[in-house]
């Protein structure tokens, strides 16, 4: 699913501890200087991506799904800065 | 503030109701409906109905019969048409029927709880003391709710709910709020939950909490840092300060004359813009928010009394 400049993709997280404060942070970090807005959403929850409260709030635990919504000029780059981490289990395990 | 996604809870299993002890529950027919499911927080008596007259009947509400619905049972128990409208009731089925004050139940209606899975619970408590608590636990839980960003604060006894862009400085001006002696709730992602009625409650919706993030320290326990003296699980929703960007485009509140409102979940709250800059104390301008809304709750309109007061004062030099 994309328009311009609005990108939605599913993401299953892997790695065995789940979306805890290191991956979250790493995962802030790579967004945060990036010109668009983005989102993750789980069980129906929305938190903005750039907040590390937010992220951890979601408590993506293993093989659980998020749904990331990025905004903007750079919306591909966060959607593959996020996919790169999730693929690489945030450098854990 | 953005558009307003509302959650609807997920049903409660009849099972709960046992597990909410002021309610003095105890099962005793009809165990196989303990796993029926409850959606709605509405409840009935169904006196009416057990005369026959089912126009507006909802199945899907707790029944309850009191004092009233058992002697009408016991004057009509040989009377196969209120006999037909019993089975009704119970085939439709309804969630679960509760007889209150520990009044008697007959054989035939718990044949009718068995044969149709619905269960029968008694309490010892009178019918309006436990509708009353019944009503309580079930609004809580079958609410439906809202999610926004913020930071959720008591302050001077009032809820209030401070949202903004991030790294606008919310989670600071909290800070300063719990350094003054008010009390955290919850950062980031607040559930809001309506009761039907016009009240809102906020809650953190982390399943760790009072952490928050404070940028250049990290994730910090508020509850370690600063004790239990100024963190609490919830709190009633009574005002909203958004914190923005100062734009000297724009043009800010001056006089305060006039209130304004924001809606969550239908409720109307006192809703309160700040424009933040550098230097410009947060905490205090939310704490003056928080009073300026106390004042006109109880009446007080201080720009509108200095307005009047200044007309006056104009009216007595004019006769000069």
């Amino acid at each position: 699913m994309s328009n311009s400049n609005s990108i939605t993709k599913t993401f299953t997280i892997i790695n065995e501890l789940g979306l805890h404060a290191r991956p979250a942070m790493l995962l802030v970090q790579a967004i945060s200087r990036l010109e668009c807005s983005v989102n993750i959403e789980k069980d129906g929850f929305e938190a903005d991506a750039k907040s590390i409260m937010g992220v951890l709030t979601l408590a993506a635990e293993q093989n659980s799904h998020i749904i990331v919504r990025a905004e903007g000029p750079d919306a591909e780059k966060a959607i593959n800065a996020i996919e790169k981490l999730v693929e690489e289990k945030f450098g854990e395990d | 503030m953005n558009e307003e996604r509302v959650f609807m809870p997920n049903p409660v299993p009849v099972s709960r109701l046992l597990e909410w002890s002021d309610l003095d529950l105890r099962v005793v027919a009809g165990e196989s409906g303990l796993t029926r499911k409850i959606e709605r927080p509405e409840l009935n008596r169904p006196a009416l109905e057990m005369a026959g007259f089912f126009e507006k009947w909802q199945c899907d509400r707790i029944q309850i019969l009191g004092t009233g619905e058992i002697a009408y049972l016991e004057a009509h128990r040989n009377d196969k048409a209120v006999a037909h409208n019993i089975e009704h009731i119970f085939s439709s089925p309804p969630p679960c029927v509760i007889i209150t004050g520990n009044l008697p139940i007959f054989d035939e209606i718990i044949s009718l709880a068995n044969q149709y899975g619905v269960s029968i619970f008694v309490s010892s408590h009178h019918t309006t003391i436990f509708t009353k608590r019944l009503w309580d636990h079930l609004e809580k839980e079958l609410s439906p709710y809202v999610v926004k960003r913020g930071v959720l604060m008591d302050v001077f006894n009032l809820g209030v709910l401070i949202t903004g862009p991030s790294s606008i400085g919310k989670s600071e001006s909290a800070l300063e709020l719990m350094n003054k002696g008010h009390t955290f709730v919850a950062d980031d992602l607040i559930l809001i939950k309506g009761g039907g009625l016009s009240k809102l409650t906020g809650t953190g919706r982390s399943p760790v909490p009072y952490h928050m993030e404070i940028r250049g320290i990290g994730i910090i326990d508020v509850n370690r840092m600063y004790g239990p003296r100024v963190v609490r699980m919830e709190k009633q929703l009574d005002l909203v300060v958004e914190l923005e960007d100062w734009d000297i485009l724009k043009e800010y509140e001056r006089l305060g004359i006039e209130s304004k409102t924001t809606k969550i979940l239908g409720i109307d709250l006192p809703y309160y813009k700040i424009p933040v800059k550098p230097g410009r104390n947060v905490s205090t301008i939310v704490e003056v928010a928080v009073l300026d809304h106390k004042l006109k709750e109880s009446g007080v309109r201080m720009a509108k009394e200095f307005d009047e007061n200044l007309i006056k004062a104009m009216q007595k030099h004019e006769g000069r």
